[in-house]
């Protein structure tokens, strides 16, 4: 049980600080930009992602240990991938509207964004190509949306100060925002070595 | 030749004005995370002009009264579908060894903001040509903003292009890593909105 439990807190605190799917593999950088925009559009929108890649990796585990051998598995990861995560998204969905239908009339129309977007897959790519236990599979899902929501809140902290008018105009916005987000990859990167 | 005229803005927009990595950033990811050579630029190109054109095509076929929620898992089906012979073809094309080591940013062109969101917002609006002109201008943006990311990170990290030496004074190791990525793309986007903005001005006082 303690492996177990370790395995699962090792895998969590890779996918938040080592390998942060936006810092180090800038993954998602789209919905990262889009969600720390709003602060309900942070919290909803990472909800989605902790949910989806952490379900997706008890699925994905299983593919791993059971098709991997076949010759073009590789090739075909996306293809099931995608298959694990629209099902994963699809019954969620079909759940949340049967039982909390004001609240699905409120997350359909951004929901898709939480799912299919780089962040989630990418997750599942890397986790695949570490390989490992069931445990640090869900760890690791668990531990992408954690750090995805993490870059999310430091975005969102500092989204002010990268419109204001301090700034030159034409880095206003995006460009510096790519800036802020390579300084903090480097010292992350710097830190962890 | 209002038609005419129609198609020649609408493709600049993707190249230049919306330009999805250094005007708007949306798919910059894999540029910063996979697009450390000239040769990996290309590859990255091929692969999502491909997919991206293909998929884009083929979803269009589909019935809009097919519902949303259950569309945007089609598109995304679909899109790594046509991922699988891309890659066989990728792999033909260019060193098996480059494209595996970037493997993980090709498989995540399945889900690029072009298939997932731009199809519902821009693309299914228009006429099938005037979407594909669409798309085609949003891709060749991708693409020369990938090949010229690419091309700047080989010559500052490496002082080559491809195989021909570049001699330059110095050499900048870190434009190889993701925050060499970030900070390049944040100072080129800076100065493509400068020049943009420099340009439309002339424009309108003339």
């Amino acid at each position: 049980m303690e492996t177990v439990f370790s395995r699962f807190l090792a895998a969590a605190l890779l996918g938040i600080f080592i390998e942060n799917a936006a810092f180090e593999r800038s993954l998602g950088i789209n919905v990262l930009l889009y969600a720390a925009r709003k602060r309900e559009n942070l919290i909803g929108i990472f909800i989605g992602v902790v949910y989806v890649t952490t379900v997706s990796s008890a699925f994905t585990c299983l593919t791993d240990r059971y098709f991997s051998e076949w010759k073009y598995y590789n090739i075909m990861i996306p293809f099931i991938y995608i298959f694990i995560v629209s099902a994963v998204y699809l019954l969620t969905l079909m759940l949340v509207w049967r039982f909390f239908h004001s609240f699905f009339k409120r997350v359909k129309k951004y929901v898709h964004l939480s799912v299919f977007n780089c962040a989630v897959l990418g997750a599942l790519f890397i986790q695949s190509q570490i390989g490992g236990t069931f445990a640090s599979y869900i760890g690791y899902g668990l531990g992408t949306g954690l750090g995805f929501l993490l870059a999310g809140y430091l975005l969102h902290a500092a989204e002010d100060r990268l419109n204001s008018e301090n700034v030159p105009a034409s880095f206003r916005g995006m460009p510096i925002t790519m800036i802020y987000i390579g300084v903090i990859s480097l010292a992350l990167s710097a830190f962890w070595g | 030749m209002e038609q005419k005229s129609n198609g020649r803005v609408r493709l600049s927009n993707g190249i230049i004005k919306q330009n999805m990595v250094l005007m708007s950033g949306l798919f910059a990811g894999p540029v910063i995370g996979a697009a450390t050579t000239l040769e990996n630029s290309l590859v990255l190109s091929l692969v999502f002009s491909l997919v991206t054109v293909v998929s884009v095509g083929l979803c269009r076929l589909l019935p809009k009264k097919i519902d949303f929620s259950v569309r945007i898992v089609l598109y995304a089906l679909i899109a790594s579908a046509v991922y699988v012979p891309v890659m066989l073809l990728a792999e033909i094309i260019f060193n098996p060894e480059t494209v595996g080591s970037i493997t993980l940013y090709l498989a995540i062109m399945v889900t690029n903001p072009f298939i997932t969101a731009k199809t519902e917002s821009r693309f299914f609006l228009r006429s099938v040509p005037l979407m594909f002109k669409d798309v085609i201008g949003f891709v060749l943006g991708f693409d020369l903003s990938c090949i010229l990311v690419g091309s700047l990170r080989d010559i500052l990290t490496d002082n080559m292009l491809w195989n021909t030496i570049i001699p330059l004074p110095f050499q900048l190791s870190a434009m190889e890593s993701v925050y060499g990525g970030f900070i390049l793309v944040g100072v080129l986007a800076g100065l493509c909105r400068f020049l943009y903005n420099k340009f439309e001005k002339r424009k309108g006082s003339r």
